[in-house]
């Protein structure tokens, strides 16, 4: 490590530096299992798709509602589906589903956030009781009404989830702001004479988004749960989509007669998927906290 | 007898409301800077010298309003300026650098960066000469390894040279006026000796006129051609350096100096004369340290002597003083 070359030493410590991080977040396993179960995820999403056989959206009349064997892994539902198949192609749906909610929400809140808390006034004032009484319907529940509204498209279920989430967004960075506005690098950037909205945008902002960082990993957690729930009561992504909520609620009819496998593969799907972003996001708070002290 | 001075405080009020209360926190405080001097404010901590400073910049919290007054530069009343005007001021004709140099860095933004974006704003340049233009100006104020140093991030440089940072991209301004408020507070004493000195020399380069607010009256002596001394919000002396220090007008000025201890003198530090704190002196209508103050008349405490405004050379705001000369 020590080398006679100052500019290679440098160098050296920053790789150092690279290692340290990656040891540290081992201290923390839960957050590494949730990383490694998003990265799992990631793979079937890109090249899931190719290696199965299977179509998710033919019917095939000669094995319906097949239990699990070798040709079909996961069972056929009553349309003689293959259940794996649907299970991958519906990842894909329901991870970009997540990872769309979750980056629209956190651009449009913490922008709408950032600007209300830089500026103040009458402004703040009207946005945040527009939050409040966003805030007051449970989230779902306001999912719910928008998607009714706009009607049954992937593309109106993502704008009903993000605008339900967008709020938390808006109140975090918010608060960050209302700190960082007071901070003394921001008077030094009005004193250079730059104009108060690059002030806000640029030099400002980007120092209040760690906690909205930490939102966003649990909002992508809650938004497959959202976009789940709507296709089970029948809102938003409806049949013969593979979708994750789709496929419980048709094998939810069949829990009684017996095929388990029609609705268990994919409520595990969900379950994993969820578990893993909310493991990420806590992970990520408890990072921060320790980096903070 | 002088020439113009660049930047004139005339009766400058700023008061803090606070729960119905209000408190007059700079109570007429007048001043003028001239071009390529160093003017020097010293004050105990509250008695308003960065008030000052933030106030001529249009930096007040929304909690502390201007009462009255008035800030002239280039015949322009600073206090009258709208929102698009005053950011034409600033950096441009009137730059500041701060306390506490590694707060007043955006954490988040490699420091040539930085000051590439002051260089954008205020000179003419091509784009492509912006980043070149900052680690120059690295150089200028004595970083050593500029192009290193340009790709760091604040919380990886050291205090001063946070702080030499910060009068590139006030030098980046290219401004009239530079305002320095504490810029050495929490630096240790050999960062600060260099700190003044990089100051005092970019003043005699550029012939900038520079507001130097301290605490440090050695400081003063060093660097300053004239000083304000501050108590409470109001001015209490304002004269040349070498006046101050060997004629002080003010009791106040003179108590103040009492308290500094010196090498070349045999100091008594009569603890019996301390002053209270300075909280207590800002309900007073006339001079604020007139209940502090050994000599003090009744008129003292009801209202403050009127001083010709053409007396510049030494101003002292006391009564005693006056029918001496």
């Amino acid at each position: 490590m020590i080398t006679k070359n100052g500019k290679k030493s440098e160098k050296w410590i920053d790789k150092f530096k690279f290692f340290k991080i990656i040891r540290r977040s081992l201290r923390f396993p839960l957050f590494l299992l949730g990383i490694v179960v998003i990265l799992f995820y990631l793979v079937i999403v890109a090249f899931g798709p190719s290696m199965t056989p299977h179509n998710p959206e033919i019917p095939n009349s000669k094995y319906t509602l097949g239990a699990p064997t070798n040709e079909n892994l996961f069972g056929t539902d009553k349309f003689g589906r293959d259940i794996l198949t649907r299970v991958i192609y519906a990842s894909r749906l329901d991870m970009l589903i997540a990872l769309t909610v979750a980056t629209i929400s956190f651009i449009l809140g913490s922008l709408i956030g950032g600007i209300v808390g830089y500026y103040g006034g009458w402004l703040d004032k009207v946005v945040m009781r527009v939050v409040d009484v966003m805030f007051a319907f449970p989230s779902f529940i306001l999912a719910m009404a928008i998607t009714s509204a706009l009607g049954d498209t992937v593309q109106n279920v993502v704008i009903a989830i993000a605008t339900a989430y967008t709020p938390y967004f808006v109140r975090l960075t918010r608060g960050e702001m209302l700190t960082i506005r007071k901070l003394q690098y921001a008077d030094a950037a009005i004193s250079v004479g730059n104009p108060g909205w690059r002030v806000a945008l640029v030099h400002l902002l980007p120092n209040a988004l760690a906690p909205s960082l930490v939102q966003m990993t649990l909002v992508s957690g809650w938004a497959i749960l959202d976009a789940a729930g709507l296709a089970f009561l029948g809102l938003g992504i409806t049949p013969p989509t593979a979708e994750w909520g789709v496929m419980v609620s048709e094998g939810a009819a069949r829990i009684i007669t017996g095929e388990w496998w029609v609705w268990l593969y994919p409520g595990l799907a969900i379950v994993l998927a969820a578990f893993a972003f909310n493991l990420v996001g806590d992970g990520l708070r408890d990072i921060m906290a320790r980096e903070e002290q | 007898m002088r020439t113009e001075p660049i930047l004139q405080i005339k009766d400058l009020s700023v008061s803090l409301t606070s729960g119905g209360n209000e408190r007059t926190i700079l109570d007429q405080l007048s001043l003028k800077i001239f071009p390529n001097e160093v003017m020097g404010i010293v004050g105990e901590s509250g008695s308003g010298k960065t008030m000052t400073a933030l106030a001529t910049m249009g930096l007040l919290p929304k909690t502390i309003k201007v009462t009255g007054g008035h800030i002239w530069y280039e015949g322009r009343d600073l206090l009258q300026l709208s929102g698009k005007d005053m950011r034409s001021v600033r950096g441009s004709k009137i730059a500041m650098i701060f306390q506490n140099p590694r707060m007043a860095l955006n954490p988040l933004m490699r420091v040539g960066d930085q000051i590439a974006r002051a260089v954008r704003l205020h000179q003419d340049l091509p784009k492509a000469e912006y980043y070149p233009m900052a680690v120059s100006l690295m150089k200028q104020v004595g970083i050593a390894d500029a192009e290193g140093r340009a790709k760091a991030y604040p919380h990886q440089l050291s205090g001063g040279m946070a702080q030499r940072v910060l009068v590139a991209i006030m030098l980046a301004c290219q401004p009239k006026v530079l305002i320095a408020d504490e810029p050495t507070t929490g630096l240790d004493v050999t960062i600060q000796a260099q700190i003044f000195e990089l100051i005092k020399e970019i003043q005699v380069q550029t012939g900038v006129a520079v507001l130097l607010i301290t605490h440090d009256l050695g400081v003063v002596s060093e660097v300053c051609d004239r000083v304000g001394v501050m108590y409470a919000g109001q001015v209490m002396e304002i004269a040349r350096v070498a006046e101050i220090f060997n004629d002080p007008g003010h009791p106040y000025t003179k108590r103040l100096l009492k308290s500094i201890l010196r090498v070349d003198q045999i100091s008594d530090l009569d603890t019996s004369q301390a002053l209270s704190p300075i909280s207590a002196a800002f309900d007073v209508l006339g001079c604020r340290f007139a209940s502090q103050c050994l000599d003090a008349c009744p008129e003292c405490l009801l209202q403050r002597p009127q001083i010709p405004d053409d007396d510049c050379e030494h101003m002292v705001f006391c009564y005693k003083y006056y029918p001496k000369k």
